[in-house]
């Protein structure tokens, strides 16, 4: 895992970009620059913010559901675990 | 998009090791672009090590290399995430062509030139140009085959002048008007030349 969190490389990244590219849900540009290469700036087009808003629901229902789960996998862990201590006492 | 070509700010030589690594992958994947490819590698690298330096005293060469893999991950692996986006190319056989590479001179797709099923052995020329159906523009286009299959010569250019994908393409390959205007040109040079001599001539001998 990368410093700043993204659990994966940065390399990853880019073929992802492009691919979101071909199927027009970002539209990119490139910028020269003074200090360096030329740098591309993706932007989402209209189709890609809708995109966007749906993966956004999707992915709250699946953390929603597996919260739900570990919630219940915890709970069951703790109650079994004071049961014990219980009998131990 | 801006058309300014600054000169390239001098390239580590970690990060140009990196991208000459990356080419030799990205050549061997059928339907991919290698230029994009190494454009994306060198603008994170670029920036990364410009982060580095102000940071403090910039890493050695072989401690920077594996500094750039462990952030932008090994060569091999980086151009297998790109096989993900390339386009089929028509095999109808088995083709032999040892170092062979033919790239599309629009959008830059290239493949090894045996993986389209083409049997080139033993041929001279640095690179000849055929026409071919490239599935990316859906088009017949000009492509270039050309024999750089073990060179890193993409990352060369692109590491000596800020050039973008486009650009470099844009570069490498004549238009047909550009064509045309070279060949007038050297027809009326060659003109002038003969009717300057026949001038001297008439002048020393007449």
């Amino acid at each position: 895992m990368s410093d700043d969190g993204l659990p994966m490389n940065q390399g990853a990244l880019y073929p992802v970009l492009r691919s979101l590219e071909r199927n027009g849900l970002l539209t990119s540009e490139i910028e020269a620059s003074s200090s360096g290469p030329p740098r591309r700036y993706y932007k989402p087009t209209s189709a890609g913010k809708a995109v966007f808003e749906e993966w956004i629901g999707i992915w709250m229902k699946t953390k929603n559901w597996l919260d739900g789960v570990l919630e219940q996998n915890h709970e069951r862990t703790s109650s079994k675990g004071s049961k014990r201590s219980a009998r131990g006492s | 998009m801006n058309e300014q070509v600054a000169k390239a700010a001098s390239v580590p030589p970690a990060v140009r090791r990196y991208m000459q690594e990356l080419e030799l992958q990205l050549k061997q994947i059928p339907g991919l672009c290698p230029e994009d490819a190494l454009a994306d590698a060198r603008e994170f690298l670029m920036g990364d090590y410009e982060a580095l330096q102000r940071s403090g005293e910039p890493p050695e060469v072989d401690a920077h290399y594996d500094w750039i893999v462990s952030q932008f991950g090994d060569p091999s692996q980086v151009a297998e995430q790109y096989s993900s986006q390339a386009l089929p190319t028509p095999n109808l056989r088995e083709g032999c062509a040892p170092g062979w590479r033919i790239c599309c001179t629009k959008c830059g797709r290239s493949a090894p030139y045996a993986s389209t099923g083409a049997i080139r052995i033993g041929a001279r020329s640095i690179h000849k140009y055929v026409l071919g159906g490239c599935t990316n523009c859906k088009s017949i286009r000009w492509c270039r085959v050309i024999q750089d299959m073990e060179k890193t010569n993409l990352t060369d250019q692109m590491c000596d002048i800020n050039l973008t994908p486009e650009q470099l393409r844009r570069s490498m390959h004549w238009s047909v008007a550009k064509m045309i205007r070279n060949i007038l040109l050297l027809i009326l040079g060659i003109q002038a030349l003969v009717w300057t001599l026949l001038i001297f001539v008439f002048k020393v001998f007449g």
